[in-house]
């Protein structure tokens, strides 16, 4: 018989709880010729002292015990963490006592009588499932370390993301760094960046980086909000400070108490609101609606634009004291078109996502897609490479996106001639980066960027209007929006011959709308029968 | 009461030594002694608990060497309880086949250790 022996070659520890001293004779006897190191304890108090001490490795367990029961027992060791196995002994083959010792943490138990070879298996296979559990948590253990050194080595080699973003390039590890920097300050942070580059994203891996990481994180669309209502969605309201407050309503300023309040596209805020806003900042404190109680709360602030905000403070958009206390560490995100290689990391990391949503088999791009996704300058950022991929997985499928099934406008070739921005309103404007502004023109319209018409069916000046890849000029056709709707729902069904579905999907709305518009077209005569 | 010949120990014989067995069977005589005094304290006083725990520690002791008419009259004793039969009368029963259990015992000590049983 081969001594049972523990990872270091020692006889592995076997405590012997019994107070019955014939009883526990006998189980000293049987273990000790089983090569086990043996100990004994009489009651359940001695048999906690010596467990504590000797550190067993098993426990051969009574449950009548003169002092307090086995089961109790048996819950404290494993309260205090111990990892020995404990099989359980009793005189009774009660299957409930049973249930009871294995749900306290028993591994086993054994009735009275036993002889030595029934002991000897009952406490072999719960020791190796013991040792067995130690190896897994070892390897898990060894795994995890693993990880963290290759995260390490990520970090330093270059890493390909950070708390949410996608992104290997120079100018994000910058971000990353920046971040990481502040979030440990409670600096105020300015985001600044075109629409779709990760504002939100970013203001978010800050406070996740940060020490307030456990408290609140309130975002707050500033330009999203009617101009009444936007004291009351910052600094709350008490019940009747205005028609329709009929309770008592806490703001973003209170629900942020000891997290970060993130104000997006602050540019928006008017300016009476950001006297009372600059007051907040400078005192953390503020009065509800309607109250004329002073509430102070511990806020980190966190705003974004996508304007420029010193050109909106010399236009007289935004004041400047405002802007000197919200200024303090700025984060300007780069657009997609300057982060190199990250367009390929960030559309594999959407395909990847989309295929698994939508049960497709995609596995990646193929070279010729990957270089049109390269070559185009996503105006709209991340948030529209976002939607083209999307578009690519509902409209196909394979193992790799093929150039066919990329949608315009990125499947056109791109003009290398700059881009005419004079028409739009200078506070839009970002006097770097154009681009985006062309973006939102196109999409405040409620036209997906990505899914452009067929151009020849369109007048130019709408074309250009619908096309951020193209020129833009102030001559653009100005229509009915219904009109319009009219014509890109005519265009989408030209682009699917017809398939009322596929129309659906690439505007990204419910097939029912596009055949209820379509019957009312044809019965006004819009549209031929 | 008669019983068969002292064959309840035969079984340790397959797993410890001669001199193993007399000392397990000389700390049984105490046992036993010790758990049948307290099973009749307890019925003497009433108490239940400690009656079916004493039964409990006798059908253990009993098993452990196959003294298969006190662990059979204990096991019944502890899961069996009639709460309206009386605790002495029972206590007596056990008493009496305990005694023939220390024995045989006694006998085994005094004769020797019987062969293995297989």
């Amino acid at each position: 018989m081969s001594e049972p022996a523990g990872p270091e070659g020692a006889a592995e520890r076997i405590l012997v709880v019994e107070d019955l001293p014939a009883q526990a004779e006998l189980a000293r006897l049987f273990l000790a010729g089983l090569g086990y190191d043996v100990r004994v304890a009489g009651t359940a108090g001695a048999a906690l002292t010596v467990a504590r001490e000797w550190l067993p490795d098993g426990l051969l367990l009574d449950i009548e015990l003169p002092d307090y029961n086995g089961l109790e027992l048996l819950g404290r060791l494993k309260q205090e963490g111990s990892d020995a196995v404990v099989v359980v002994v009793t005189a009774s083959a009660s299957m409930e006592l049973a249930k009871q010792a294995i749900r306290a943490g028993a591994e086993d138990f054994v009735v009275k009588p036993y002889n030595k070879d029934r002991l000897s298996v009952t406490l072999r296979n719960a020791l190796q499932r013991r040792a067995l559990t130690r190896s897994r948590e070892a390897l898990e253990t060894q795994l995890t370390r693993a990880e963290t050194r290759l995260l390490d080595a990520e970090a330093k080699l270059g890493r390909k993301g950070f708390v949410g973003f996608i992104g290997a390039s120079d100018q994000m590890r910058a971000i990353y760094d920046i971040i990481q920097s502040v979030a440990r300050s409670k600096a105020s942070v300015f985001i600044t960046g075109e629409s779709g580059t990760g504002k939100e994203l970013a203001a978010e891996a800050l406070h996740k980086s940060s020490q307030r990481a456990g408290g609140p994180f309130v975002a707050l669309n500033c330009g999203a909000i009617p101009r009444d209502l936007l004291e009351s969605e910052v600094f709350g309201h008490i019940k009747g400070a205005f028609t329709g407050a009929t309770a008592d309503r806490p703001g973003a300023a209170s629900l942020a108490d000891g997290g970060t309040l993130f104000l997006d596209e602050i540019g928006e805020m008017p300016l009476d609101m950001q006297v009372k806003l600059l007051r907040f900042v400078q005192t953390g404190t503020f009065s509800p609606v309607g109250s004329s109680k002073v509430t102070k709360v511990d806020v980190r602030f966190v705003c974004a634009t996508n304007r420029d905000p010193m050109l909106e403070v010399q236009a007289g958009r935004f004041r400047e004291d405002l802007y000197y206390r919200l200024y303090v560490v700025p984060v300007e995100l780069p657009p997609l078109r300057d982060r190199g290689d990250d367009v390929l990391l960030i559309a594999r990391h959407f395909l990847t996502q989309f295929a698994r949503e939508e049960h497709r088999r995609f596995r990646g791009f193929s070279p010729e897609a990957e270089r049109m996704l390269m070559d185009y300058p996503w105006p709209g950022n991340v948030r529209q490479l976002q939607n083209v991929v999307r578009n690519i997985v509902v409209l196909h499928d394979g193992d790799l996106v093929a150039p066919g099934m990329i949608p315009p406008p990125v499947n056109r070739p791109y003009p290398a001639e700059p881009r005419v921005v004079a028409a739009l309103p200078p506070a839009v404007v970002h006097p770097a980066a154009p681009e985006p502004v062309l973006a939102e023109a196109a999409t405040s319209h409620g036209v997906p960027e990505i899914l452009m018409p067929p151009l020849e069916s369109l007048a130019e000046p709408l074309q250009a209007a619908l096309n951020p890849a193209r020129p833009i000029t102030s001559e653009i056709e100005i229509m009915p929006l219904a009109e319009m709707e009219r014509r890109l729902v005519l265009a989408a069904l030209a682009r699917t011959d017809g398939d009322i579905p596929r129309a659906a999907a690439l505007l990204e709305i419910n097939p029912s709308t596009v055949y209820r518009k379509v019957s009312a077209w044809r019965k006004d005569g819009m549209m031929p029968a | 009461m008669p019983t068969d010949p002292p064959v309840f120990a035969a079984h340790l014989a397959d797993d410890l030594s001669p001199e193993d067995i007399i000392q397990v069977l000389t700390l049984l005589r105490g046992d036993i002694e010790n758990l049948v005094t307290a099973l009749e304290s307890a019925a003497r006083a009433g108490d239940a608990k400690g009656f079916r725990a004493a039964a409990h520690g006798l059908a253990g002791a009993a098993g452990s060497v196959a003294a298969e008419p006190l662990e059979q009259v204990s096991r019944r004793a502890m899961t069996n309880l009639d709460p309206d039969a009386p605790l002495v009368a029972t206590a007596g029963e056990i008493r009496a086949i305990a005694d023939e259990t220390l024995r045989q015992i006694a006998g085994v000590l005094a004769g020797g250790v019987p062969p293995a049983a297989t």
